[in-house]
This record gives structure tokens, sequence and C-alpha cells, in this order.
């Protein structure tokens, strides 16, 4: 029998991460994925901006809107439906070994080389003290942990109002990429009401993102093709691939895909893991010393659900509220379209309504272009054909803001491993998701707020497209972190309550979930847990 | 009912934005990526399809009523893929990439919006004498 050391779940954000720290300390570790993989579209789109790709070439329609029109989402907005057909890979196998049964959770789960990562709007903020406090987060740790990630994968950003919320105490980042002509005018105006904003609590800047704006480690600096919701050529944008990629090559990693990790068993001196190899649906069993589990919130509720054999066993659940607002900018109306652009987020808004620090709102915001005409002509109430014409001329005025709200624990929010029979694994997660009236109320509140500030930067909202609970992407807090022991918990230092030689990597530990961009927490937690997991504790 | 191939319906719908028949290729994608296989169109929904197929001038009509009543029915699921199928065709992609306005861009705007209403008035007279009435 062979007794692996170090075994990773997940080849997200999370586990590459922390698989990364573990290589770098010398441990001998193996990555066990499902490890789903797109090879279809990401070959054939050339290396050039959207706008000569959609004046000339032939084979667009393929990437753009996939060979089976899978880019095209008719229907009712879905959580992920924007996603394109390059990208759509991210949620192979999911529906069929991963099942949800909720008409109150839509969320996005991934089962993909690189997770959702392959994915991710590259947004990153550093949570605050206060936040960091009430997350179950050690501030200095953290600090420290947070300098590491952004190395690796390399993060920009500016100093500007924004920075306290984005890039906070960051030592070495980037510069930010060139604005496009949009949000250059709505920050313009931003900065003549700057005083007005920050006595009502709102904060305007660029965002951090894990993107490259000059080369780094093989990466390229990135190009403004416009392409970043189809393509990773330069590889500017970081994907956790990447890190996977790079770990491949050392003689103490090994990664091992279309594996669906079930369940772990401790025993004295090793840990069973039980996973079904997903092509042949043959359950086949792995031994390691320690088992550090990354295989997203939900993934590890199962798992760990699963393991403990807990009959009728609810875990806590966390997720942003979201909804997107399109906006118009009138003063941008016809306009030609811009060759040289970023797809990312190019500003960001927050509001700090107490100014504590805690409770802080974000926006982020966007310009529309690459996604194309037909996914945001079918929001117009009107035939076609007409709303063509007259969208040609709003587009280049049209921003969209996704907005976040923070979120904390309650007793209508959670999730249950139930018995099914019809699903590959015997068991589907049955999720509740319902928001009290008092936090029904404060987040429509504070997304007036938000319309009411862009409308006095001269973007005016349009309408406000609300997904459903699970639809923000970000999700947190279902084995809390706690001092206490009890099963179902996280430890301080990353372990899995009731356990020897178990680490949970991802966000599962979370007690509060800010509303700014989680993705670099999860990182820099992750890469402290696998510290914490080369210790004897 | 509906006895119209996937390709006599691409060359309507495609006549619907263009004004003239669109090229080979665009058939093909529609044909291709066949918006059909997801259907579940209701009776009603194959009697408003097989009129507009029958009566192309009917479509701006039906399409603007729906879009106000009915946004997610059948007809308009067809015409929206083809109209993603020819945005991403690069002989028409010049028809709906972002224009340059010039002085009269508020007009066109306009005219435009208040045409599509005006269309659904017509529209919906339509679709209930089409839904009452059935074929042709
Ligand atoms: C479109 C989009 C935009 C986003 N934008 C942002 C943003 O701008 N900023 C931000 O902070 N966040 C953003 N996010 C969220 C971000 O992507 C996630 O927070 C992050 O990727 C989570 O990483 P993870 O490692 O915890 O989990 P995941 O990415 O879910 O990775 C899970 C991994 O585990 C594997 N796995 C799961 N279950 C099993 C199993 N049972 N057996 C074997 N393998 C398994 C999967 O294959 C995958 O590799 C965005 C997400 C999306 C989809």
């Amino acid at each position: 029998m062979e007794i692996l050391d170090y075994v990773v779940i997940g080849s997200g954000c999370t586990g590459a991460m922390a698989a990364q720290t573990l290589v770098e300390s010398g441990v001998h570790v193996t990555l066990l994925d499902a490890g789903a993989d797109e090879s279809k579209y990401s070959s054939i789109i050339p290396d050039k901006d959207y706008l000569s790709i959609r004046e000339t070439e032939q084979e667009q329609h393929r990437y753009l809107i996939g060979d089976k029109g899978e880019g095209i989402a008719w229907g009712g907005i879905k959580t992920g439906e924007h996603l394109t057909p390059a990208r759509k890979h991210i949620l192979k196998w999911v529906e069929n070994l991963l099942p949800i049964e909720s008409n109150t959770f839509f969320p996005m789960e991934s089962l993909a080389y690189g997770g959702l990562g392959c994915a991710w709007g590259l947004g990153c903020c550093q949570f605050s003290d206060v936040e960091l406090n009430a997350v179950g987060l050690n501030k200095f740790d953290m600090q420290n942990a947070y300098n590491i990630v952004a190395n690796r994968i390399g993060i920009c950003g500016a100093q500007d109002d924004a920075s306290p919320y984005t890039i906070g105490e960051l030592k070495d980042f980037q510069s930010a990429p060139a604005m496009d002509r949009n949000h250059r005018l709505l920050y313009q105006n931003y900065q003549k009401k700057q005083k007005t904003f920050a006595k009502n609590g709102f904060y305007m800047g660029r965002p951090g993102l894990a993107l490259l704006t000059q080369a780094q480690d093989n990466r390229k600096a990135y190009a403004y093709k416009d392409m970043d919701f189809y393509s990773d050529n330069d590889e500017s944008a970081y994907r956790p691939w990447i890190t996977i990629n790079r770990l491949k090559k050392e003689n103490n990693f090994q990664y091992i895909n279309g594996l669906l990790i079930l369940k772990f068993k401790e025993q004295t001196d090793h840990i069973d893991i039980h996973a079904l190899e997903i092509e042949t649906n043959t359950i086949k069993i792995f031994h390691c010393k320690k088992l550090i589990l990354a295989p997203g919130v939900l993934g590890s509720a199962r798992i760990v659900l699963r393991s403990f054999e807990e009959q009728h066993k609810t875990l806590p659940i966390l997720t942003n509220a979201y909804s997107y607002i399109p906006c118009l900018q009138p003063a941008m109306f016809g306009k030609e379209a811009e060759k040289n652009k970023l797809g990312f987020a190019q500003l960001s808004i927050f509001h700090n309504e107490n100014g504590n620090n805690m409770d802080v709102a974000m926006g982020s915001i966007y310009s529309y272009q690459s996604l194309m005409l037909f996914r945001i002509i079918k929001e117009a109430p009107l035939n076609f054909a007409d709303a063509r014409i007259i969208m040609r001329y709003l587009m280049s005025g049209i921003l969209i803001m996704g907005l976040h709200h923070p979120e904390t624990k309650s007793a209508t929010k959670y999730v249950e491993l139930i018995h099914d029979a019809n699903s590959i694994t015997g068991d589907k997660l049955k999720i509740n998701y319902v928001l009290d009236d008092i936090e029904k109320n404060k987040i429509s509140a504070r997304e007036k707020k938000f319309k009411s500030h862009l409308r006095a930067l001269g973007a005016y909202a349009i309408k406000s497209i609300n997904p459903g609970s699970g639809s923000s992407i970000h999700y947190a807090g279902s084995l809390p972190m706690e001092t206490s022991g009890n099963l179902f918990t996280t430890l301080p230092n990353g372990k899995l309550a009731g356990t020897k030689n178990v680490f949970i990597a991802d966000g599962s530990g979370f007690n509060y979930l800010p509303a700014k961009s989680l993705t670099w927490s999860l990182m820099a937690n992750a890469h402290l847990t696998a510290l914490n997991s080369l210790k004897n504790e | 009912m509906n006895d119209f191939s996937l390709r006599q319906e691409a060359q309507v719908y495609g006549k619907y934005f263009l004004h003239k028949l669109p090229n080979e290729q665009t058939i093909e994608i529609y044909a291709q990526t066949n918006p059909h296989k997801t259907s579940s169109a209701s009776s009603n929904d194959q009697k408003i399809i097989h009129f507009a197929l029958h009566h192309p001038w009917s479509i701006g009509f039906l399409d603007a009523a729906q879009a106000l009543v009915k946004s997610d029915s059948e007809l308009r699921k067809r015409l929206y893929f083809m109209f993603a199928i020819l945005e991403s065709r690069p002989e028409y992609c010049s028809l709906f990439l972002p224009t340059k306005r010039n002085w009269l861009y508020l007009f066109f705007i306009f005219y435009s919006g208040a045409r599509s209403v005006f269309k659904a008035f017509f529209g919906i007279l339509l679709l209930k004498i089409i839904t009452r009435h059935g074929n042709s």
C-alpha cells in the first residue's frame, strides 16, 4: 500500500496556492482533481484583438457563440449564463456529479482544471483588519500572506481613494492598466465630486487585478486585445492552471485528474481517500499522511458531510447578495468601438457606510463591448431589428456595475446532504438560502444609494438584474473557524476539527463574507493553511 | 405543423434583419446551432411561428408585440439565435458594432423606438387573431 505524503484536493485558486507552498517547502505533494479541460475552442482563437477578429475571422462564430450555439443563452437569467463557449468547460460534469436541490440558491461550481479561476474576473481586494477579525483570520499572518500571494500571481492596481479597499498595504504591485474612454469620463466626473462622495462614504478608484501590466515569469504584459472573456493567449491574466502547469515540472509534485473525491477516513497512521474515477465510474482508494481539502466551499461541505456520516446535519453557508446594473452614460453615446481595450473591471466603487471598514459594499464597473450586442439586446423591450439600431448608438455608453453586499450567517442559510438514488454519488446537496426582510431592505436601500451616486457622475442605471442568491460566485462559511473543536468546524490553523491531519484550504472556514472580491484572501488563507499543515501540531 | 426546414427558416429570419437573404454560411450555421433542439413550443407558439414564416412582413410586428407581452416566446428565441449568428459573421459585423453618431442620431433613436412601439400595438392585435383563429 502506497502512502502519499501530502494530498491536495482541487486545482482551483486555493488548491494551487496550497500546493505551491507545500512544493516549495520540499515535501512530496499529490494533487487529486476532477480537472475537466478545454481544448476545443482555446486552440482556434487567434491571437488578435477583438475588433480585428470580428472584422476578418471566418471561424469566429465557433468561439463567440459556440459550435452548437452553447454561448447563446435564452430564457431566465441564470448564474454563469454569460460564460463564453471557451469558458463553459468550467461547468462540465457539474450537473451530474455535484447535484443540488434548491429553489433559493443558484451557485456556480466547477470541476475544471483551474476551477472557477479559469473564468474569474481577477478582482483583488484585501480585507480590512476588522473584516479579517470577523472572518476569523489573523491580520498579521494575512498581511504577510497577501504579499506572498501577490508576488506569485502578479497584481496591478493604483494608489487612489479606493486603494484602502483594494490593494491595501500591498508593497509590490504593477501599475493599473489604461482605462477606456467610458471609464475615463466617469472617473473624471468622480474626481470633481470626490468630497461629496467621501462625505457619503463612497470611494472610487482602480480595482486591484491579478493581471500583469509588465511581463513576469514567462507571462506577457496585458496587450489590450479585449479578448479576456474568451482566451488566455498571453497568460497576462492569472489562472490557477498557470501555477499547476509550473508545479508539474517539479520532482516532488504529481497531478492526477479524472477523479471525484467522495470522502476520507482517518486511520491510525494514515488517511484513506475514496475517489470515483469519472470515466470508468469505479471507486479508487488513495492513502496519504496529510490531506488538504480545496474543492471549493460546497465541495468541502459534501466531502466532510459524507466523511463524518452524521444524519440530517446542516451546515451554514454564506454568499454575497449580488445584482448587476446596466447604466447608460449619455455623453459617450455614438462613439466608435475602441480597439485597444480592457475587458475586466476598470473602476471599483466602495460604500463604507459607517466609516468603520466593516459592512463595506462593493461595485465593480465594466464597459460593455466584447460580450457582443446579442447578450444585452434581449433586455430591451423592443423588437430586435429596431433595438439593434438603437443599441449601436448606445453601446459605447453602456457601463455595467456588478454590486456585492457583505453577508453574515443566519439560521435560514444552510446546506444539507440528502439521499438521492438517482445521483451517481447517491446523494445531493440541499440548499436553503433565505434573506430576512431587514437584510432585503438594507440591500435595496444600498443599491439605491449606489445608483444615485452613479447618476451624480452622469451614468444612469436602467435596471437592476438580480439572478438570485449564489450568483455572486463568492461562497464561504460551511465549516466555520472556531476554537471549540466541535465537529464540522475548522480550527484557526485550518485543521478540520475532529481530525488529526485533515486541513481545509478553501473558504469554508470564513465566518463572515465581506462584499469585496474574496479570492486573494482565499489564496492567502490557503497559503497559511498549507504552512500550518507542515507543522506537526 | 411547421413545414419550413431549418434552412428556409434561416432565410426568412435573416431577411428580417438584413432586408436581403443571408449568405450560405449564415444559413448553415443556423441549421447547425438549431434553436429548435431546446424548444418546448406551445401550440400558440407554433401557430405564431407558422404565421410568421408564411407572412414574413408580420415578423417585425410579432417580435415587437412579444417583446412587451411574452419576451421569451419561441419566435423571439429563434430570431435571437439568428441575431447572434449574424453578429458573429464578419460580413455583417459592421451592422452590430457601435456606430458613430451624426447630428441626426437622437432622431434615429426616437424614430426606431417609436416605430417599435407602433409595431407592438399592431402586433398585439395580430397575436390575438393568430392565436384565436389558428393557421394561415
Ligand atoms: C465569472 C467569474 C468571475 C469571478 N470574478 C471574481 C473576481 O473578480 N474576484 C474574486 O475575488 N473572485 C471572483 N470569482 C470567484 C473566484 O473564482 C472563486 O472565489 C475562486 O476561484 C474559488 O477558488 P477555490 O479554489 O476555492 O474553488 P474552485 O475554483 O471551485 O476550485 C475547486 C477545484 O476543486 C476541484 N474539485 C471540486 N470538487 C472536487 C471533488 N469532489 N473531487 C475532485 N476535485 C474536485 C475542481 O476540479 C476545482 O479544480 C469569480 C468567479 C467566476 C466564475
